[in-house]
């Protein structure tokens, strides 16, 4: 009996995370933690592709000219998900959702009225001699009317 | 042929092994645990204020707070109770008192808190094969020596608690002392395979074109600072050659379980590669350091090998 046990536990053990890692790709297979795939870096990397870091930035209400960084821990979320919300900004389809989110994540981490919410970004480029990362300027890739009275309407500009 | 298959597998997985071996390997996976890998508690509470909407809660989080409801949300009192018993049920793990349900309690506990801070749609790899191994060791007779348990027994059996049995000359061994050692093997080489492959398969032979990993380097460097990594994203023939031998690393792995004798080799080569991605990328895989322990018999057998000076070899 002890044996059959044992065995059991080696085939669902083995079998379970042998089952998470065929095929093999770059799809994470997070779903059955602590059974898991690791694709982690296995996508290539070429001359001239862009490293991009995002950086949230609020204006707040009463000093609309100016904006405050907005960093992951304001939201209450670790780095790797800050990024992930910050790149949904950047498409479309989960833009207006996303933007919502932050914008009512933002108002409560800051405990202040936000007017607009900005997307700041630091582009690295892949080049001859690998990735220089100098000191790269922020550029302000696009700004969101929000607001308490917002009705969830965005206004990119980029 | 079946026949001699299943025998050699029953050979691989239940051939006798020192009880010892086990217990090290609880000792070391439960310490390093409450040491080094235990979820603070700082951050639990940090997690649990997240809004609502951000919970997405993972299936092992669900069947752990089961009597709770299907998908229930732990709150900050009960993350505190659970932190609490866990570190209670880790230190009587670590000694070996009441070892089984100490064991299971700290696996249960370690398990519902680690899968608490990935419910909120980010998870990370280094905690995965540890918590299983936790779970290994409560199912194994990881606490048959090496514990008090142990202790009290043989005291028991001398007949009062003046009187010890002694240990025996040679250590003891025990047909169930083998398995969960060869399966956290066998977890390591299929994490290193799915890594490897994973590599092959999405980025082809331009995985090893050294700005892929420059990539890699700048990317984790600027997220997390690490002037090793600013350094290394800058040099991508060193990348280059990195990146060859994280791949065949990983993908021979297994041959650390099929030539027991390069069993050494390959724990010192994960050891620097744990290390070189920790100083570069601030990768934190100190977990496998501990699981490296499973290997405990190969490496000793293999030191033992090296001390018979060739006057003792047999001349064959």
């Amino acid at each position: 009996m002890p044996k059959a046990f044992a065995v059991a536990c080696i085939v669902l053990v083995l079998g379970a995370q042998a089952a998470l890692i065929f095929p093999p790709g770059k799809q994470p297979r997070n779903r059955y933690w602590p059974f898991l795939n690791y694709p982690m870096y296995s996508p290539a990397k070429h001359l001239g592709d862009s490293l991009i870091l995002p950086e949230l930035r609020a204006a707040p209400c009463d000093m609309p000219d100016s904006t405050l960084p907005v960093p992951a821990t304001t939201l209450h979320v670790d780095l790797g998900r800050y990024w992930q919300m910050l790149n949904a900004l950047t498409r479309s389809p989960r833009r207006e959702a996303m933007l919502d989110t932050l914008s009512r994540l933002t108002q409560s981490g800051m405990h202040e009225n936000v007017c607009a919410l900005e997307l700041w970004r630091q582009v690295f480029v892949v080049e001859q001699r690998g990735m220089r990362v100098e000191d790269r300027a922020w550029v302000r890739y696009a700004r969101w009317e929000v607001g308490p009275d917002s009705s969830g309407e965005t206004n990119p500009s980029q | 042929m079946m026949r001699s298959v299943l025998r050699a597998l029953d050979r691989h997985f239940f051939a006798p092994e020192r009880l010892s071996d086990l217990a090290l390997m609880r000792i070391v996976c439960v310490g390093a645990t409450l040491l080094f890998f235990f979820p603070s508690l700082q951050h639990q509470l940090y997690v649990a204020r997240a809004d609502q909407s951000l919970f997405q809660p993972l299936p092992a989080l669900k069947v752990l707070l089961l009597p709770l409801g299907w998908g229930v949300r732990p709150s900050p009192t009960l993350l505190q109770w659970v932190w609490t018993g866990t570190i209670v049920a880790g230190v009587a793990a670590l000694i070996g008192l009441f070892s089984r349900p100490a064991l299971l309690l700290f696996a249960a506990g370690n398990t519902l808190m680690v899968a608490h801070r990935y419910s909120y749609a980010e998870v990370h790899h280094p905690e995965a094969l540890l918590t299983i191994t936790l779970w290994l060791l409560a199912l194994s007779p990881s606490a048959a020596v090496l514990s008090l348990d142990a202790l009290i027994r043989r005291t028991r059996a001398a007949g009062g608690p003046m009187h010890v049995e002694p240990r025996p000359q040679t250590p003891s061994e025990g047909p169930f002392a083998r398995w969960p050692l060869r399966t956290v093997q066998w977890l390591l080489v299929l994490v290193y395979l799915s890594a490897g492959l994973s590599k092959l398969a999405a980025g082809g032979l331009d995985w090893f074109n050294g700005y892929t990993l420059s990539y890699y380097f700048a990317q984790d460097a600027l997220r997390w600072g690490s002037p090793v990594g600013l350094w290394l994203a800058g040099q991508p023939e060193i990348a280059s050659v990195l990146s060859i031998g994280a791949v065949v690393f990983e993908l021979t792995f297994v041959l650390a379980i099929l030539v027991p004798r390069l069993a050494p080799v390959y724990v010192l080569w994960g050891v620097a590669t744990h290390g070189l991605i920790y100083l570069a990328q601030r990768a934190p895989f100190f977990q496998y350091y501990a699981l490296f322990f499973a290997f405990i018999e190969s490496v000793r057998s293999a030191f033992q090998r090296r001390k018979i000076s060739p006057g003792e070899r047999s001349p064959i």
